[in-house]
């Protein structure tokens, strides 16, 4: 961990970039546009107008909101004294182009073909490392234990032919190289926070494996360890009913969430609405940050911040795009800061 | 009316009574099958009409859960959750017969789990979304077997009812305006003969 | 021995202007940082984001005032006649230069990062700059008191 001075620079520059996030009054103007045009004619009176130049059609919104989210990284990291706080935040996207490059070697094998266009610059890994590294099955440099699990991955494959195994073998790499990176800045609110995360993780799968009806045997191998809750609690929780969870879980922080959800009866909108409860509580994890002039967990605080803004604005322009129904949307917003 | 060109003859004249009783019965016949096939075509019309609006609200229904899945997530997370998919649809088809109409009849047989994906990169609203699809495809096919048959009656009502025309309206008129013309011809025929025979007598008694 | 006590006051008056200074330094710093973070995405700032940082300068001065105090006790500047200072008196003056030498480090220091922190509320809320400047200058109060002390300390040594 660097030290605290150091993060005089870098705390007050992301002050001033969270005062540009997009505030909620914009977002419901977004959402109350006619068309896509009209949306996207409010949105360019933010930070996000120069990514919105290059689009080519106004249903390639997307791509904007990964440029931006792209740029804010690359910035950030730029600035940032522990890099690695911006790579743990990046570290979902790495693992995503893991798996469509591994699903893409897959498919090719069955005559499919490769999905490149899947990737995102978004991750740590450069894209194009990444491919060499799948294509030349040359896995030694890959870094945050990759290169010991996309081979084992790839063995896994071989022997069962069930991707689900390989997702759950990735998936547990992820929050696993999550918490390797988060030990190693050796910043306490970082730790902290991938242990909410992975509490929170914990929580939505279990509910979504609930809802699916999924036996109890099978459980236990989507569920991450590492989290502030351990996994027989987790396990134990699974047998109950959903009403008893909060109850049961009221000694964890993420017993808070359940406090936010109205309706628990109906599972399908239950595991909707935890989603975004969910994200809103690791928000708060870090929520302390705003009290800390110094504190690293600023970095996390804004980027977590940042990728829910992108969430929301995805949210409502697809809303609008489709022309859905408006409150549903207003419903999926992540409030955060 | 387009008379039939034939040899005014008794032969001919029994052979197109004949006919003309076997197309009168064909048409009723014909008939008869032309309004059940239009009875069951309505009923079965009505039934595709609900079970369509019925499944296009559904499906409205389940694009909206899964435009939730979409809105929450990367674009290429999404699709990559789904490269490899892990339900299999087997679909067989038989044949019925409806008023010697062939109309298929579809058998769905849905295994493995739509959910096929790492928890971690994918969203709840997506496995709602899924299931959601999952349950509608067999109700789809079976739309989509009505809507065929439908379709199919809708043919075979269509040439029933031509050749039901034909029948009435061509056929039968003719064989009518035939048969008058040989009926006339061959009386006309007798008379010439009497008229000859007469002529014959008269000639044969003055002499 | 004359020598001694002179030494000893050069030495109260270096440590009064040495460590506020060198505390004043720390804290603009500190608050310089910030103040180039949110600079560097809001170069409109530049006006408050100047006076912030300028606030835990002011331990440097009351320092150096001190050292001036001092070494005018002891006839040092301006060439005057030269007073005796035996050691006893050097050592007073060294310990009442002492409030604003430690006061002034550690206060500036404090500030400095009250300061960065200011600034950073700035750059999330211009609207309230006035609360801002406020929460600094409460650090500089307890400079001032060590300025005070100083002075009154070196005022009350006879020579």
């Amino acid at each position: 961990m660097a030290p605290a001075e150091q993060y005089g620079y870098a705390v007050a520059r992301l002050r001033a970039m969270s005062g540009r996030l997009l505030e909620e009054a914009l977002l419901q103007r977004i959402l109350e546009s006619e068309d896509l045009d009209s949306a996207l004619k409010v949105l360019s009176e933010t930070v996000y107008s120069s990514w919105l130049m290059e689009l080519k059609g106004s249903g390639e919104f997307d791509r904007a909101i990964e440029a931006e989210l792209l740029h804010v990284y690359g910035e950030v990291q730029k600035f940032v004294p522990d890099t690695a706080l911006v790579q743990l935040c990046r570290l979902p996207y790495d693992f995503h182009n893991v798996k469509v490059l591994m699903k893409s070697a897959l498919l090719v094998r069955e005559g499919g073909e490769r999905r490149f266009d899947l990737l995102t610059s978004l991750g740590n890994v450069p894209v194009d490392d990444l491919i060499m590294a799948l294509e030349s099955e040359d896995f030694r440099l890959l870094p945050f234990g990759l290169h010991q699990l996309v081979p084992h991955c790839f063995s896994v494959w071989e022997q069962s032919k069930d991707i689900l195994e390989v997702e759950k073998l990735l998936d547990g790499g992820l929050f696993s190289a999550m918490r390797k990176l988060g030990a190693a800045t050796g910043i306490e609110a970082a730790s902290m926070w991938i242990r909410g995360k992975i509490d929170a993780e914990n929580v939505r799968n279990l509910l979504r494996m609930k809802r699916m009806d999924m036996e109890t045997g099978a459980v236990a191998g989507f569920l991450h360890d590492g989290g502030l809750i351990s996994r027989e609690k987790l396990l134990s929780l699974f047998s109950e009913p959903v009403e008893s969870w909060s109850k049961i879980l009221s000694f964890a922080d993420v017993s808070k969430a359940f406090s936010h959800v109205q309706e628990i009866n109906n599972l399908n909108s239950l595991v909707v609405e935890m989603e975004k409860v969910l994200d809103e509580y690791v928000a708060d994890i870090v929520e302390r940050a705003k009290y800390l002039a110094f504190g690293p967990e600023n970095v996390i605080s804004y980027l977590w911040k940042k990728e829910m803004e992108a969430k929301n604005l995805r949210i409502a322009l697809v809303s609008v795009s489709n022309d859905t129904d408006r409150t549903l949307a207003r419903g999926l917003f992540r409030h955060v800061g | 009316m387009a008379r039939l060109n034939v040899n005014p003859n008794r032969m001919e004249l029994s052979r197109l009574k004949k006919r003309l009783v076997v197309a009168k019965r064909g048409h009723k016949l014909l008939k008869d099958k032309q309004d059940a096939l239009i009875k069951a075509f309505l009923e079965r019309a009505r039934e595709g009409k609900v079970l369509r609006e019925e499944l296009e609200s559904e499906l409205a229904e389940c694009y909206k859960s899964f435009l939730l899945a979409r809105a929450q997530t990367l674009p290429a997370m999404l699709e990559q959750a789904l490269m490899i998919s892990g339900a299999k649809c087997d679909l067989h088809v038989g044949m019925q017969n409806v008023m010697s109409v062939l109309v298929p009849v579809y058998s769905v047989e849905q295994g493995g789990s739509p959910v096929n994906y790492g928890l971690a990169t994918s969203l709840g609203s997506l496995d709602v979304a899924l299931e959601r699809f999952a349950a509608l495809i067999p109700r789809l096919i079976a739309l989509a077997a009505k809507e065929k048959a439908i379709n199919l009656m809708a043919v075979e009502i269509e040439k029933t009812r031509r050749r039901v025309n034909a029948l009435e309206h061509v056929l039968i008129p003719g064989f009518v305006e035939t048969i008058r013309y040989i009926t006339m011809k061959l009386d006309e025929q007798e008379r010439s003969t009497l008229s000859r025979l007469m002529k014959i007598k008269e000639i044969v008694r003055s002499h | 021995m004359d020598l001694l006590g002179i030494a000893l006051a050069i030495l109260g008056a270096a440590m009064a202007a040495g460590w506020a200074g060198a505390g004043s330094a720390i804290g603009v710093g500190i608050a310089g940082e910030s103040g180039a973070g949110v600079m560097t995405e809001d170069p409109g700032k530049f006006g408050l984001v100047l006076l912030l940082q300028a606030l835990p300068g002011t331990q440097g001065i009351y320092g150096l005032l001190i050292a001036f105090f001092a070494i005018l006790k002891v006839g040092l500047l301006g060439g005057g006649a030269e007073i005796s200072v035996n050691v006893w008196q050097g050592l007073a003056i060294f310990f009442a230069c002492l409030p604003i030498a430690v006061g002034g480090y550690f206060s500036a220091i404090a500030q400095g990062k009250t300061s960065a922190a200011c600034i950073q509320m700035i750059a999330k809320r211009p609207e309230e700059t006035g609360k801002a400047v406020i929460l600094p200058a409460m650090v500089e109060t307890y400079a001032v008191l060590s300025l005070l002390m100083s002075i009154i300390l070196l005022n009350g040594i006879k020579l």
